[in-house]
C-alpha cells in the first residue's frame, strides 16, 4: 500500500494542459435543483496519469463528462492549453473518452473500430492502415482485425477500445472506470498494461475510479472527491501519508481516528492532549481549533505485555506508550491486523505485515494477550473533520 | 449533447439560430413539430374549427338534441365497449395458447391470428353478409334461416376478428416477458393454476388487458368500411359522417359528427397513453428469467386450445370464402370456377387502382420511414422540455380516427397555404400520400423509438468523443443498428397503406383511384364478387412486398442482436 514515492519526471514548472476553474455543474431534476459539482479548480498537467478517486455518486463522471464536452458546466471554465473551450461542441476537442461499457461499435470489425476516428478525421487510407496497426500491435490485437467485438473476451474488448481512443492521438485521453467490468485478475492485468501504454505514448490522462488500489498503483497523481467537492489533489503517497482531511484519510487505506485538542501552538509545532497524554506533534498547518489526529495501523507497534492493567498510558521520546488487550485477530495472509482496547477504553487498529526472515506466526500475540501499543508523534497527523 | 441550458440564458433566440446552436439535433426537433403539427394537429383543429363556425353551429343545435344522434352515440359506445371486450378475450386466448401451451399447429395458428393485419379490415364485412346473412351460405343454406347478421352482431364478428391482432400481439409480448420465476415461486407456495391465474398472473396482465381494450374501443369506433357494409339499420358515428358527405354532401354535418367521435376517441386514447403505457413497462420491463412453462392442466389447456382452434378455424372460413368470391361466378349463388373477377382487376377497370395504389403507397412508405425515425431519433436523444407532448403527438396519427383525417386533410389542403407556398392539394396525389404517411407514422416512430432506445447512448458518445458530428454518428452508427427494426417498420408502413380505408375515402378522385375505396364501391352496390377479386389481389400484392423487402434488406438483420448483447 505505501506506494514508494514516484519520481516526478517532469520537474520545474509543470505546463498545464488542462484547467478547471471554478466549474459547477447543476442538475435540474424533476425532485429539484441537485449540485453535482460545487465550483471544482483542477489542472492537469502534461504526459501525467491523473487519477479521479472519490465514493459513487461524488461526482467523478460529471467531472469527466465536463471536460469531454457531453456536459456543460453550469458556472466556471474549462480551458485547454490555455484556451477556454467551453463553447467548443465533444467532438471538435481533441480528447478521447473510454467507456466503462466499452461501447464498442457491434457492426463493425475490430479494425473497423479502431479506424473509425480516422476515418472521420478523413484520414488517407494508407496512413489509416499504418497506424491502425501500429496500434493493434502495441495493444497486442494483431490477428483479430477482422473479428467483430461479440467474438473477444472482455480484456480485448477493452484493449480495442482503448486504442480506438489512442489512435486518434488525442491531446487528453479519458478514462471512465474502464475496468470495472473485468473480473479480478485480468484488472490487475489491464491496470499495469494501460498504465505501460499510457507512458509509453504519454498521453495526458485522466482516470475516473472509486477502486483505491487501481489510483494508487497507477496515478502520477490522485485528485479524492467527495460529495462534489475535490477533498486533496496529490500524489499517491501524498494522499496516502499526508491525507489533508478526515475524508480522505479514510477512504485511503484504513485509518484510528483519535480526538485530540490543541494546548499550544509554536514554531516548534502543535503541542496536543490525545489519550490523556502530552504530545509535541508537527504542524500541518491551515488547522483551527477543531481537528482530529489519524494513525495508520501500520505504524502501530505492539509488543506483548503481561499485566496491562497496572500501567497507565505514557508518552516517552515523542512516543505514546499504550498498555491494552487484543480483543480480535484478522489474519489477512501478507499481515495481520490486531483490533486492541486500550485501558482507557479506546479501541485502536494496528497492523503487522510478515516476513518468514524476520519473524514467525508464534511471535504475535494473540486474543486476549496484553499488548503495548507504541505510536510515534510523527505517525499522529492533525487533519481537518472537514474541508 | 451540447447546450440545454443555453437557450435558457439567451432571451428567445431566433429559431434559426437555435437550430443552428443546437445543431442535427435540433433541425430534427424542428422537422418533427413541423410535420405533426402540418399533418395531424392542423387539419384536426380545422375540422374542430368548422364544426364551430357559423353553418356548424346550425348543425349543431339541429343534431345535438336530436334522439337519433343520440342514439348514434350510445350504438357507437356500445359497439366500442363490446369489440373491446370480445377482441381482448379472444387475443388473450390466442396469445395463451401461443406462449403457454405446447400444440404443435402452434406457428399456424400464429399466421392465422395475424391475417387480419395484411389484409383491409373490411374485407371481413363482406365475407359474413355472404356466409351468415339473409341468404347465406350458413346461415340460410345450412341451416334455413332468414338471419339478418346486419347490424350489432356482425359488426361484432367483424371488427372483433379485424381487431384482434392488436390485442393478441400486446399480449404474446406481455406474456413472453413474464418473470417466471414469480409464478413459480407461486407454485412453490402451493397453489393451483387458477389459484396462480388469479393471484400472479392475472393482476401482472391487467394493466395489459386494459390497455387493448382501449386500444380496441378507438380501433372499433373509427372504423368506417364495415359500418357502412354490416351496420344496416345499426347507425354509428363513423357511418353518419359518411352518409352526411357521400349522400349530402353536408361538410358541415359530417364535421359535427367528426367532433363527436373525436372526444370520445382522445379520451379514450389519452386514457391509454398517459395512464397504462407507463404501467405496462413496470411489468414488462426486464429480461426474461426463464422460460415460461406451457400448462398441463387439462381442464385449462383443453378449453384454451379448443377456443383457440374455433377463432381460428373461423378466420380461416372467412378469409378463404373472400378468396373463394374471387374465383367463382357469382359469389354464393354460382359456384363454377373463374377468373373474370381477379382479370377485371388485373386488367380491366381495376388495373388502373392496382397501380395508382401501389404507387403512392410506395411513395408514401419511404417518407414515413424517413420522418418516423427523425422524429423516433428527436424523441429518444435527449430529454427536452415537451419531448413527452412530442411523444404524444407522434401516435396522434392513429389516435384521431382515420376519416377525421381524412376530412382534416380536405379541408385544410382546399386552398394554398403560406401564401402559395403549399399549393393545393385537394384531389392530387400528394393529399393521398400524406393520408398514407400520417396512419402509418405511429407504427414507424414506435417501432424506431423502440430500435433506438435497444442501442445503448454511450456508443453515440463514443462515436462524438471519437470526432463525428451527430449527423455522422447518426448515419454510421445508429442507422446500421437500427435497420432491422427500420425494415419492419417499412413493410407495416407499406401494408398499412395498402389496407387503409377511412382517411383517403374522401379523397379520392377520378384520377387517382385507391383499391380499398373501389372495394369498398363495388361491395357498396352488391358487386361482391368484384370486391372479393379486389381484396385477394390486395393481400397478395402486400405479401409480395414484405416478401421483396426481406430479401433486400433483411439480412442485415444480425446486426440488431449484436447491438442488443453489447449494450446490454
Ligand atoms: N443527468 C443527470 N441528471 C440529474 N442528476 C444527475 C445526472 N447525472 C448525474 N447526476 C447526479 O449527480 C451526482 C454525481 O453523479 P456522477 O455520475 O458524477 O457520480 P460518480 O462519482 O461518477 O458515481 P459512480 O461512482 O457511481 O459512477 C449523483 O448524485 C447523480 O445522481
Ligand atoms: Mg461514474
Amino acid at each position: 500500500m505505501t506506494a514508494a514515492p514516484s519520481v516526478p519526471i517532469r520537474t520545474s514548472v509543470e505546463s498545464s494542459v488542462v484547467e478547471v476553474s471554478g466549474v459547477q455543474k447543476v442538475f435540474d431534476t424533476k425532485r429539484g435543483r441537485h449540485e453535482a459539482l460545487k465550483s471544482i479548480d483542477l489542472q492537469i498537467h502534461d504526459g501525467e496519469f491523473l487519477t479521479i478517486l472519490g465514493p459513487s455518486g461524488c461526482g467523478k463522471t460529471t467531472l469527466l463528462r465536463i471536460l469531454a464536452g457531453f456536459e456543460q458546466p453550469t458556472a466556471g471554465v474549462v480551458a485547454l492549453d490555455g484556451e477556454p473551450i467551453n463553447d467548443v461542441p465533444a467532438n471538435k476537442r481533441p480528447m478521447a473518452m473510454v467507456f466503462q461499457s466499452y461501447a464498442l461499435f457491434p457492426h463493425l470489425t475490430v479494425f473497423e473500430n479502431i479506424a473509425y476516428g480516422l476515418r472521420i478525421a478523413k484520414t488517407p487510407r494508407d496512413e489509416i492502415e499504418e497506424r491502425v496497426g501500429v496500434v493493434m500491435s502495441i495493444m497486442d490485437l494483431a490477428g483479430l482485425e477482422q473479428r467483430l467485438p461479440t467474438q473477444l473476451s472482455g480484456g480485448q474488448q477493452q484493449r480495442v477500445a482503448l486504442a480506438r481512443s489512442v489512435v486518434i492521438r488525442p491531446r487528453v485521453l479519458l478514462f471512465d472506470e474502464p475496468l470495472s467490468n473485468l473480473d479480478a485478475r485480468l484488472r490487475e492485468q489491464m491496470r499495469s498494461e494501460l498504465r505501460r501504454i499510457q507512458q509509453q505514448l504519454g498521453i495526458t490522462s485522466v482516470y475516473v475510479t472509486h477502486d483505491q488500489t487501481e489510483a494508487m498503483a497507477m496515478s502520477d497523481r490522485i485528485v479524492v472527491m467527495s460529495e462534489g467537492r475535490i477533498e486533496q489533489v496529490g500524489a499517491p503517497h501524498e494522499i496516502y501519508r499526508r491525507p489533508a482531511t478526515l475524508f480522505v484519510a479514510d477512504f485511503i487505506g484504513k485509518a484510528n481516528v483519535l480526538r485530540a485538542s490543541a494546548l499550544k501552538r509554536s514554531s516548534e509545532g502543535l503541542s496536543v492532549s490525545v489519550l490523556g497524554t502530552h504530545l509535541q506533534l508537527h504542524d500541518p498547518g491551515g488547522l483551527d481549533e477543531d481537528f482530529v489526529l489519524v494513525l495508520r495501523p501500520e505504524d502501530v507497534t505492539l509488543t506483548p505485555l503481561d499485566s496491562p492493567n497496572d500501567r497507565n498510558i505514557t508518552a516517552k521520546d515523542r512516543h505514546i506508550q499504550a498498555p491494552g488487550w487484543v480483543r480480535r485477530i484478522e489474519y489477512l495472509g501478507a499481515a495481520t491486523q490486531f483490533t486492541v482496547e486500550l485501558n482507557d477504553g479506546t479501541l485502536l487498529e494496528a497492523m503487522r505485515s510478515h516476513s518468514l526472515a524476520r519473524d514467525s506466526v508464534g511471535d504475535l500475540p494473540g486474543e486476549g494477550d496484553g499488548v503495548l501499543a507504541m505510536v510515534h508523534a510523527d505517525a499522529l497527523l492533525a487533519v481537518k473533520p472537514r474541508p | 449533447m451540447t447546450t440545454l441550458q443555453r437557450p435558457r440564458r439567451t432571451p428567445v433566440a431566433p429559431l434559426i439560430r437555435r437550430i443552428r446552436a443546437q445543431g442535427a439535433f435540433g433541425l430534427a426537433a424542428f422537422v418533427s413539430v413541423m410535420i405533426i403539427v402540418g399533418f395531424v394537429v392542423y387539419p384536426t383543429a380545422e375540422i374542430i374549427g368548422r364544426s364551430l363556425g357559423a353553418d356548424g353551429q346550425t348543425e349543431w343545435d339541429r343534431l345535438a338534441g336530436a334522439n337519433k344522434t343520440v342514439s348514434t352515440i350510445r350504438n357507437t359506445m356500445i359497439l366500442g365497449a363490446l369489440v373491446g371486450v370480445i377482441g381482448t378475450i379472444a387475443g388473450l386466448v390466442m396469445a395463451l395458447v401461443q406462449v403457454r401451451t405446447d400444440v404443435r399447429f402452434k406457428r399456424t395458428l400464429h399466421l392465422i391470428t395475424l391475417i387480419p393485419v395484411i389484409s383491409p379490415p373490411f374485407a371481413v364485412a363482406m365475407s359474413v353478409l355472404t356466409l351468415f346473412g339473409r341468404s347465406g351460405l350458413i346461415s340460410k343454406e345450412l341451416f334455413g334461416l332468414r338471419y339478418d347478421i346486419t347490424g350489432l352482431d356482425g359488426l361484432l364478428i367483424a371488427l372483433s376478428i379485424s381487431f384482434m391482432p392488436v390485442a393478441y400481439l400486446n399480449f404474446v409480448g406481455m406474456l413472453q416477458a413474464f418473470d417466471s420465476a414469480l409464478e413459480e415461486a407461486a407454485t412453490d407456495l402451493g397453489g393451483t393454476l387458477t389459484y396462480r391465474f388469479r393471484t400472479v398472473i392475472l393482476p401482472l396482465l391487467a394493466p395489459g388487458i386494459a390497455n387493448s381494450f382501449l386500444l380496441l374501443f378507438v380501433s372499433a369506433i373509427a372504423d368506417l368500411g364495415n359500418a357502412v357494409l354490416l351496420g344496416g339499420g345499426y347507425d354509428v358515428l363513423a357511418s353518419r359522417i359518411y352518409l352526411a358527405i357521400i349522400g349530402e354532401f353536408n361538410l358541415d354535418k359530417a364535421a359535427v359528427f367528426s367532433v363527436m367521435l373525436l372526444v370520445p376517441s382522445l379520451l379514450v386514447f389519452g386514457t391509454q397513453y398517459f395512464w397504462l403505457r407507463k404501467r405496462e413497462y413496470i411489468t414488462v420491463t426486464g429480461k426474461p428469467v426463464g422460460e415460461p412453462k406451457p400448462i398441463e392442466q387439462q381442464s385449462v389447456r383443453l378449453p384454451l386450445v379448443g377456443s383457440a382452434t374455433v377463432i381460428a378455424a373461423s378466420i380461416v372460413l372467412i378469409y378463404g370464402y373472400i378468396v373463394v368470391g374471387a374465383f367463382t361466378k357469382v359469389w354464393n349463388i354460382n359456384f363454377s370456377p373463374t377468373f373474370d373477377n381477379i382479370l377485371l382487376v388485373l386488367r380491366g377497370a381495376g388495373r388502373e387502382a392496382l397501380f395508382d395504389t401501389i404507387r403512392l403507397a410506395l411513395i408514401a412508405t419511404p417518407i414515413s420511414a424517413i420522418a418516423g425515425l427523425i422524429i423516433a431519433f428527436v424523441i429518444t436523444q435527449r430529454d427536452f422540455r415537451g419531448r413527452s407532448l412530442l411523444d404524444f403527438a407522434s401516435v396522434l396519427g392513429v389516435a384521431v380516427p382515420g376519416t377525421i383525417i381524412g376530412i382534416g386533410l380536405l379541408l385544410a389542403y382546399n386552398e394554398p397555404l403560406l401564401g402559395g407556398l403549399i399549393p393545393e392539394l385537394t384531389g392530387t396525389a400528394a393529399i393521398l400520400v400524406l393520408a398514407f404517411t400520417i396512419r402509418s407514422l405511429p407504427g414507424v416512430v414506435r417501432v424506431a423509438v423502440g430500435a433506438l432506445n435497444q442501442l445503448s447512448g454511450t456508443l453515440e458518445e463514443a462515436s462524438i468523443s471519437l470526432g463525428a458530428t451527430q449527423a455522422q454518428t447518426f448515419r454510421k452508427i445508429i442507422l446500421p443498428l437500427i435497420r432491422p427494426a427500420m425494415f419492419s417498420g417499412l413493410v407495416w408502413s407499406f401494408a398499412r397503406s395498402m389496407t387503409s380505408l377511412s382517411p383517403i375515402i374522401f379523397l379520392v378522385t377520378p384520377q387517382w383511384r385507391i383499391m380499398t375505396a373501389q372495394i369498398l364501391n363495388e361491395a357498396d352496390q352488391g358487386r361482391f364478387g368484384n370486391a372479393a377479386a379486389y381484396s385477394v389481389v390486395l393481400v397478395t400484392v402486400v405479401l409480395f412486398a414484405i416478401g421483396v423487402l426481406a430479401a433486400t434488406t433483411g439480412f442485415r438483420s444480425d446486426a440488431n442482436a449484436l447491438a442488443k448483447r453489447s449494450s446490454s
